[in-house]
């Protein structure tokens, strides 16, 4: 095992800075083979794609086709269904503008209460716009979805559920293939944000039932600004692009335009080629983190006096917790001072850390090369900071 | 320099100058949108100065240092606030305060600017 994660961690340049990398669930470093293949790429000569006409566009063609493909089969689509964009937020806001003009006042947009802010605030500036209600299914005293309230939630006025796979708060995980079901049964789309659980566990669209589901490159060890929405033939068919431009469209006429059809329609403009390249390799290399330490983490914190941990039951990847009269960012700064890296604050999911904490919360969050050495930095230099002092 | 937080804690927790006003002139309240933290500030003017401050912060040992060092500073002429930044700030508690805690620095300030453009 020892041996197994010395691997691992050989293979991520980041890591040969001296620090407890522990805040994975806003960005993990870059696995080598997503840097290899950027580079050679690159260093090959690159060029557009779906513009030129010589051998070089044609590879170039090639090998986003080919990246588009992987980055599908990650999660069990095929690659027709997969379009990429600049990141989650930005493919949940395409889908959410796409999906604007189904809605009818009072007709109803279910959220989950865990939803970071991507899958939140868009939803609630097309509900405005359109005259629709957000509504908010609530979780229950141990930190998981309230599933029977949910279920209750959805009825004929519901034309949407937007929920997340995993909570980046709590590592909750919600039920979605059961979601999914209840809201086809009273005619709803399912959408769903996969920018946590990803890295975390294996997904197939096609089980699980979704209509939309979203994920990203650079929490999957692979570059920033790369991300892919998985989208039914339906809303690829009947959702209206966000952006419109050059190598989206079918015909320009002298004052009207017509979108090509299929998945190019969401990809106005010049791809991120070199990120696709790189997003599918790191994909290619990827494995979950070891939930042990997790279990291991969420026991060491708890045996420190006066730190609150927060553990919904089937939790993965994730621990918040504070730390009795120390504000979460004075923590955070300190242990960064220290070398040990985690996130303080309300972690772009505000109504929901609102619940556990009026001042936010620490987040540390695990990733396929985190070992005990991690773990260990964290809780002995929380345990130093907890000593000092509080502050 | 590392920020010794050992050296704010007095000037955070300080209690003189803090809590609603009687008789203010003008108030505001400002939100560190990262964290939720925030920090209300009730000023007295006369002639164009300030004559009296307190404030009421919800936040960390910077943000809250930062409110009391500030309300130690800004008594006088009403101009010198819109002169204020984070590095005026950093200068007035003399400690390194990273670049990532600005917000954290300067939301009292940011409560304060916003209750003088009220005038």
């Amino acid at each position: 095992m020892t041996n197994d994660i010395e691997n691992i961690r050989a293979q991520f340049p980041g890591l040969r800075r001296d620090v407890a990398y522990l805040d994975n669930a806003a960005t993990t470093q870059m696995h080598q083979s997503a840097i290899n293949a950027m580079n050679a790429y690159i260093v090959g000569g690159r060029s557009n794609v779906g513009r030129g006409l010589y051998p070089m566009a044609e590879e170039t063609m090639s090998q986003y086709n080919a990246a588009r493909l992987a980055v599908a089969n990650f999660v069990g689509a095929d690659g027709g269904r997969c379009v990429f964009t600049k990141s989650v937020t930005e493919g949940l806001n395409v889908i959410a503008f796409g999906l604007r003009d189904r809605l009818q006042p009072g007709d109803e947009i279910l959220v989950s209460v865990f939803e970071h802010h991507a899958n939140l605030l868009p939803w609630r500036c097309i509900a405005k716009e359109r005259g629709a209600i957000v509504k908010t299914m609530p979780m229950l005293a141990d930190f998981t979805l309230d599933l029977e309230r949910a279920k209750a939630m959805m009825n004929d006025r519901t034309k949407i559920v937007a929920v997340t796979m995993m909570s980046n708060v709590l590592g909750a995980m919600l039920p979605i293939a059961e979601l999914a079901r209840c809201a086809h049964e009273v005619g709803a789309i399912i959408v769903v944000d996969a920018a946590q659980a990803a890295a975390h566990l294996p997904i197939d669209v096609v089980d699980l039932g979704v209509d939309a589901l979203v994920f990203g490159s650079h929490k999957c060890y692979g570059p920033a600004g790369i991300a892919a929405m998985i989208l039914s033939l339906d809303l690829i068919d009947s959702m209206e692009p966000m952006t419109v431009g050059g190598g989206m469209v079918d015909r320009v006429t002298a004052d009207g335009a017509t979108w090509r059809q299929g998945i190019e329609k969401f990809e106005g403009g010049s791809p991120n080629v070199e990120g696709a390249i790189g997003f599918a390799a790191a994909l290619d290399s990827i494995s979950f983190p070891d939930e042990k330490l997790r279990s291991r983490l969420v026991a060491d914190l708890k045996s420190i006096s006066g730190v609150t941990v927060f553990d919904p039951p089937g939790a993965v990847g994730i621990v918040s917790f504070t730390v009795n009269g120390m504000h979460p960012h004075d923590v955070a700064d300190m242990l960064g001072q220290r070398g040990v890296c985690v996130r303080a604050g309300n972690h772009c999911a505000a109504p929901l850390v609102e619940k556990l904490s009026s001042t936010g919360t620490l987040r540390a969050s695990l990733a396929m090369y985190t070992d005990e050495r991690d773990i260990e930095a964290l809780i002995s230099n929380l345990k130093e900071i907890v000593k000092k002092g509080k502050v | 320099m590392l920020l010794e937080y050992e050296n704010l804690l007095a000037l955070a927790n300080r209690q003189s100058r803090r809590g609603l006003m009687a008789d203010f002139s003008t108030s505001a309240t400002a939100v560190n949108a990262s964290c939720g933290d925030e920090c209300t500030v009730w000023l007295k003017i006369a002639d164009d100065e300030i004559v009296d401050v307190s404030f009421e912060t919800k936040g960390c040992v910077i943000s809250r240092a930062s409110a009391a060092a500030i309300s130690d500073a800004v008594i006088g002429p009403i101009g010198q606030i819109g002169l204020m930044n984070g590095n005026s700030i950093r200068s007035l508690l003399g400690v390194a305060v990273s670049p990532l805690r600005e917000r954290c620095l300067t939301t009292p300030l940011k409560a304060l600017q916003d209750a003088i453009s009220k005038l």
